[in-house]
């Protein structure tokens, strides 16, 4: 890959990257790092173009990064997308903080159902392409967003009233 | 009218996420490998070359001589072979 190559690619895509890395592990110097080692795979040949195009490449490194950073610290329970109870981060307090409130409600999904959710609604990206960055059933990827809108529709209803107000 | 989807990303999108800082791009540069080492087999190579040209045009000033006076081919020179433990 020629100098002038990268450069683009990295002003292509360094923010989107940085924050789904941000949004999946909560920590924007966790998330520099990660977004760091993303782009010396890319440069150390990582990126095979038969595979897939190199926004699905990107994506689909920084979600493997995340996922190791998840289980060297230990936070690897976070992963499964089985366990549906509700959890209210909010409680019945109201935050006064309405990004705050949806932070915390994100970072309580499951990773499985988090990945799947910031790719969709943050980063827009269409569900075929989300299903091979988190290498799974199309099918699959629509249950996780699924699970993932009604949990945060559970957790943010304070929040989502105060919206339509 | 809207949605309940449509309710939930106006919600979503409230948590924005920060910009990476410039530390970020200094780190990527850094590690980024310079294209000089690619010309470091090109350079070796030239290197090498100019090496071995001027040692031939160093040792191309060498004349080497055979002295052969006082040299006598044996006449007749005949071989006899001889085995191992067998008196001559």
């Amino acid at each position: 890959m020629t100098d002038e190559a990268f450069r683009s690619l990295y002003g292509q895509y360094r923010v989107p990257l940085f924050r789904f890395a941000y949004r999946l592990t909560g920590s924007a110097p966790v998330a520099e790092d990660i977004v760091h080692d993303c782009f010396v795979g890319l440069f150390r040949g990582g990126y095979k173009a038969e595979r897939a195009s190199q926004r699905t490449y990107l994506y689909a490194a920084i979600r493997n990064l995340s996922r190791k950073h998840h289980r060297d610290s230990g936070r690897e329970d976070e992963l499964c997308d089985v366990v549906d109870q509700v959890q209210d981060p909010l409680g019945t307090v109201v935050s006064q903080e309405t990004s705050e409130e949806v932070r915390r409600a994100v970072e309580a999904l499951p990773l499985l159902q988090r990945e799947v959710l910031v790719l969709f609604e943050y980063e827009e990206l269409p569900l075929d392409e989300i299903a091979k960055i988190v290498d799974a059933e199309l099918a699959a990827v629509k249950s996780r967003l699924h699970r993932a809108r009604e949990r945060l529709r559970k957790a943010l209803i304070p929040a989502m009233k105060g919206m339509t107000k | 009218m809207i949605g309940p989807d449509e309710e939930l990303r106006r919600v979503l999108k409230l948590w924005e996420a920060p910009e990476p800082s410039a530390k970020l791009d200094e780190r990527v540069w850094h590690s980024k490998p310079r294209r000089r080492w690619k010309w470091l087999p090109v350079a070796a190579g030239v290197i090498l070359a100019v090496g071995i040209a001027r040692f031939w045009n160093s040792s191309s000033g060498i004349e080497t001589r055979i002295e052969a006076t006082g040299f006598t081919p044996i006449a007749n020179g005949a071989i006899t072979v001889v085995k191992t433990g067998e008196k001559q």
